[in-house]
């Protein structure tokens, strides 16, 4: 094998050179044609391998991978959210219902709640069974009202410090919701007491709002004057003050019969109840998640999303996320920072028609990050290109071993006439290279008999040997050389002078070829000759001057 | 002849050293396993573990090829339920976390089910030996004690640990030196069982003195998060225990002082009885100080509110656990460790990899500092608090600290005992020792003598 390489190696240096000299071997021109010949059909395989979509394969199952992820996902929420908002309408009226006839049994009516902030615990009080019911029926992690109105407005901060009731679960997922574990985390310690309530450690008695929170952006939105079922609002993610957690908040205003807004309830869907129920198969892909956030246009505002992820991906995402097109219908995500994210993004319904707050857009994105996706899809040809290249590799060498092996017996052919002659060849069963050594041999024959003498006259060596000018004494020792000879180097002689050929000697004597070539050498040796056809031409030159002599 | 030999070597050694390395770490970064976790380390400190698991996730868990994925936030009572559900193989039982938070008596109960890796085979001798040794001592299970003969001595280790805590008397210092202002009272009286009680019972007095129109408004003083853990740690302060192997020895002598502790200020009104923590009290400002978990320090907040909406600002200052006068200095060791589910073994290396990581010492301290938690490894217990403790900026966390460390240095540390009925028992004591305080206060409320009363329950109670 070494051999070979050196060999292939060597034929390769040749080639500069011998494109020099205007001519390539043999060996190298079969070389050239089986190369260029490997390489075409590697050419229309790879073309071919292309054509049938085999390198993007890794892409397309991925496309397929996010879509079924995306579409359950995608259906999923929409169910969930839009039953969720249909049971935020039932409670806001329930509510509204209880708020108004607590109120009125002071003699106050709904507009006048503010200034009676005496009668708040009595209506939070009231409002627990339909928010524990609630908790009974939806998976939600938690339940809420705010009351437009506060417990001290005296106070410095009243003007931001809201009544109500926030009751958590904090097994929302359980089978069993028949037994929610019930939690107090906002209103008058004294109900949670009553009940038997556990407190949160984040407990606190009233809500913290801020202009163009939620509450604020549900209470303007109630503005509008439609009904309830209209004016309900998604607000995105974002951790309620004092908690530790980020959430989505189903807002719902609580209106009076009268028009007036008393507050706003509804329902919370914390980050770890949404990953629950979202959480994307990582099997494949370990770092992809689902994330739900408004969106604007082509931007996705993930400052304010929710995650869905086996890891935490809040930590590497934040801000906005523009959306563009990326490769095989998938879509490219990138973030203010340079991150790259690929994966599907759907517009979600989250509103009914003619809903107020219906022109804020939700989508849902299946996401997973660029390098991941890239990985994975050369991972995917990878094998098919290492497998192809290995595959040329294979192929070249065995071009250089065809290439070697056909030419070997024309090149053994070539070596043993330049050696030894044409009529010393031995058959090589290629019948090409047979015909050729027997058309050499034929073409010596005739020389040998159109020539004699004058064969021997051009060959230098005849005239430093037995010559035509031989005399008496140089026929003497001719005949004493013979004396010499074996009784079977005098056979082989004597069939030589008849005028047979070695190989037809052999079949005579029954003999093999080589031995008749150890023979030829030692006739040769013993009279003083080079080859065969200087011995014929002597002999013949001998019979010419006897002939001649007889005639004299 | 001989290259051929040395390169045929040399491929051999070469696949023998890639089987091992492939022997002792089943991760592959390319195929991350994904490690599913419960704990209960909710508020403020579920900030501290988020990020926490955060960091191992971009580090080491990617380098390596693990995830940490928390399924469960949950408050220890509920997670006990679904632990026990799991463990009895109920039908609708949740999945088997790969981590979850444990005390000892679930972690036998889910061992006994054979649903725990046991953990020695993960550690070294040497990484062991990096943890305080009572900690890892702790998570070490027994068959349980039914007799009452000598425990079993070759338990396994199963539970973890990855931090501790103890209990600690919390007290509102604010309101504390509003009451010593007037009637005297000091905070050293609080270093005894007795004089915690005396003090209660004062504060009642003084604080029902103060609407002399309205008579029995006084207002209590203390409560506990566990008067069965102040029975059980006075037994012993008074060389005793409490817990036997089937029953509680409240016939004992040393349970007569434990219960004059725990019933009379009750029944005078110094002591406030709810089935909630003391913390939540503590936020209303219904109780002035409150024995609890050390873990809990975060839950007291810096403020209390008042039922008309005003917030005070107020100072806690973090006490020794008392002791009863003649006794010796006793607390308990508290403190959940995390066990691992028994799976594969890759799943189960994974998790043991993000335990080491989790209670390294710079992690562990990091914990140390924002929740209040004690230290497990002997690097961060006992190199590393003194300047940790500089470094806290949350004064509350700050003087909790320095308690625990001086109760480390000068108490002696009892664990809750592996007795088969544990749970019922301390339930059964607990709940039966509220509504004696809650009869007995009716009663005194009715016009009853204190005294009669608290002889009375106790006779009925033994």
């Amino acid at each position: 094998m070494r051999r070979r390489i050196e060999s292939f190696l060597i034929l390769l240096r040749e080639v500069p050179g011998a494109l020099a000299r205007g001519g390539l071997s043999l060996r190298m021109r079969l070389l050239a044609f089986l190369i260029l010949f490997v390489c075409a059909i590697m050419l229309a395989l790879l073309l071919a391998l292309f054509a049938a979509g085999v390198f993007s394969a890794g892409l397309s199952e991925s496309g397929i991978f996010l879509e079924n992820e995306m579409a359950n996902i995608v259906r999923k929420t929409e169910a969930d959210y839009n039953t969720l908002s249909v049971e935020g309408v039932l409670l806001s009226r329930t509510f509204a219902e209880q708020v108004e006839e607590d109120l009125a049994a002071s003699g106050v009516s709904a507009a006048e709640m503010k200034a009676h902030p005496e009668l708040l615990e009595g209506i939070l009080n009231r409002c627990v069974d339909p928010m524990l019911t609630a908790l009974e029926k939806n998976v939600v992690s938690a339940v809420y009202i705010i009351l437009d109105a506060t417990v001290n407005p005296r106070i410095p901060g009243a003007e931001s410090s809201r009544a109500g009731l926030f009751i958590r679960n904090m097994e929302p997922n359980a089978l069993n919701r028949s037994a929610p574990s019930i939690h107090y985390m906002r209103g008058p310690i004294s109900i949670a007491r009553a009940r038997n309530l556990y407190v949160l450690p984040q407990w606190g008695m009233e809500f913290s709002v801020s202009p163009g929170d939620f509450f604020h952006i549900a209470m303007k939105g109630a503005e509008a004057g439609a009904d309830v079922s209209r004016l309900y609002y998604w607000n995105p993610g974002e951790t309620l003050t004092g908690d530790y957690e980020d959430a989505i908040l189903l807002c719902v205003p609580v209106i009076a019969s009268d028009g007036a807004v008393v507050g706003v309830c509804g329902f919370e869907i914390n980050a770890m109840l949404f990953k629950m129920q979202n959480i994307p198969n990582n099997s494949t892909f370990s770092r992809v998640f689902a994330m739900l956030a408004p969106i604007d246009g082509d931007t996705l505002d993930a400052s304010r999303a929710m995650f869905a992820a086996s890891h935490s991906v809040r930590s590497n995402l934040t801000g906005d996320l523009r959306v563009s097109a990326w490769k095989s219908g998938l879509s490219s995500f990138v973030s203010q920072d340079g991150g790259r994210w690929v994966g599907l993004s759907q517009t979600l319904h989250m509103y009914p028609k003619n809903a107020v707050h219906g022109n804020r857009q939700w989508a849902l994105a299946v996401l997973l990050p660029e390098d991941d996706m890239n990985d994975y899809t050369l991972a995917k040809s990878g094998d098919i290109l290492v497998l192809l290249f290995a595959l040329l590799l294979a192929s070249v060498a065995a071009a250089v071993l065809v290439s070697s092996r056909y030419l070997a017996p024309v090149l053994r052919a070539i070596n043993q006439i330049k050696k030894e002659g044409a009529e010393e060849y031995t058959k090589t069963n290629i019948r090409e290279i047979d015909d050729l050594f027997v058309f050499l041999t034929e073409q010596d024959a005739d020389g040998e008999r159109g020539t004699g003498p004058e064969t021997a006259e051009i060959n230098g060596e005849a005239r430093t040997g037995p010559g035509a000018d031989a005399d008496a004494d140089s026929a003497r020792e001719f005949s004493q050389r013979l004396q010499t000879l074996s009784r079977a180097e005098k056979t082989v002689f004597d069939l030589y002078v008849q005028g047979y050929t070695a190989k037809e000697i052999a079949e005579i004597l029954n003999l093999s070829i080589n031995t008749i070539k150890t023979h030829n050498r030692r006739i040769y040796w013993k009279l003083g000759v080079t080859s065969r056809k200087e011995l014929m031409a002597y002999l013949r030159a001998r019979q010419a001057k006897g002939g001649a002599a007889h005639e004299e | 002849m001989k290259k051929i030999a040395l390169f045929v070597a040399v491929c051999l050694l070469a696949a023998a050293l890639a089987g091992c390395g492939g022997s002792n770490d089943p991760l592959d970064p390319k195929n991350p396993v994904t490690v599913t976790m419960w704990h209960n380390f909710g508020g403020v400190m579920k900030e501290t573990i988020d990020a926490l698991i955060d960091e191992f996730n971009n580090s080491i868990g990617r380098e390596r090829g693990v995830i940490i994925n928390v399924t469960s936030i949950g408050a220890s009572k509920e997670q006990n339920e679904k632990l026990a559900m799991i463990a009895a193989g109920d039908p609708g039982a949740p999945d088997m976390p790969d981590i979850v938070t444990a005390y000892p008596a679930m972690a036998l109960t889910l061992s006994d089910s054979g649903h725990l890796a046991e953990l020695d085979g993960y550690f070294t001798e040497r990484e062991l030996a990096a943890y305080v040794p009572q900690f890892v001592a702790e998570g070490r299970l027994f068959p349980r004690r039914t007799g009452s003969g000598p425990e079993p001595s070759d338990g396994k280790l199963y539970v973890f640990p990855i931090s501790k805590s103890t209990e600690a008397l919390f007290v509102n210092k604010t309101l504390f030196d509003r009451f010593a202002a007037e009637t005297g009272a000091a905070l050293g009286t609080l270093s005894t069982f007795e004089g915690l009680a005396k003090t209660a019972v004062q504060y009642y007095e003084w604080t029902d003195a103060r609407t002399p129109d309205v008579p029995d408004d006084g207002k209590a003083f203390f409560t506990a998060d566990s008067w069965f853990n102040i029975a059980q740690v006075g037994t012993a302060q008074l060389g005793g225990e409490f817990v036997g192997a089937e029953t509680l020895n409240t016939g004992a002598g040393a349970f007569g002082r434990i219960w004059d502790f725990s019933v009379y200020p009750a029944v005078t009104g110094g002591y406030a009885v709810t089935d909630g923590y003391s913390s939540d009290l503590s936020k209303t400002g219904d109780i002035v100080c409150s024995l609890g978990s050390t873990a809990g320090v975060l839950f007291y907040g810096d403020s209390v509110t008042y039922p008309d909406n005003t917030v005070e600002s107020v100072e806690y200052v973090v006490l020794p656990y008392p002791v009863f006068e003649g006794g010796r200095s006793v607390a308990l060791q508290r403190g959940a460790g995390m066990v691992i589910a028994r799976s594969d073994p890759r799943r189960e290396y994974a998790a043991v990899l993000f335990l080491k990581w989790f209670t390294a010492a710079e992690q562990n301290m990091r914990l140390v500092a924002q929740t209040g938690y004690l230290p497990v490894t002997r690097e961060a217990f006992e190199e590393k608090m003194a300047g940790e403790i500089e470094a806290v900026n949350n004064s509350v966390v700050k003087r909790l600290l320095e308690t625990a460390t001086r109760m480390y240095e000068e108490y002696d540390f009892i664990v809750a005992p592996n007795v088969d009925n544990f749970a019922a028992l301390s339930g059964a004591y607990e709940a039966d020792i509220r509504q004696a305080m809650r009869i007995g206060r009716q009663q005194v409320l009715d016009g009853d003598d204190a005294d009669a009363v608290n002889g009375k329950l106790l006779e009925a109670f033994q």
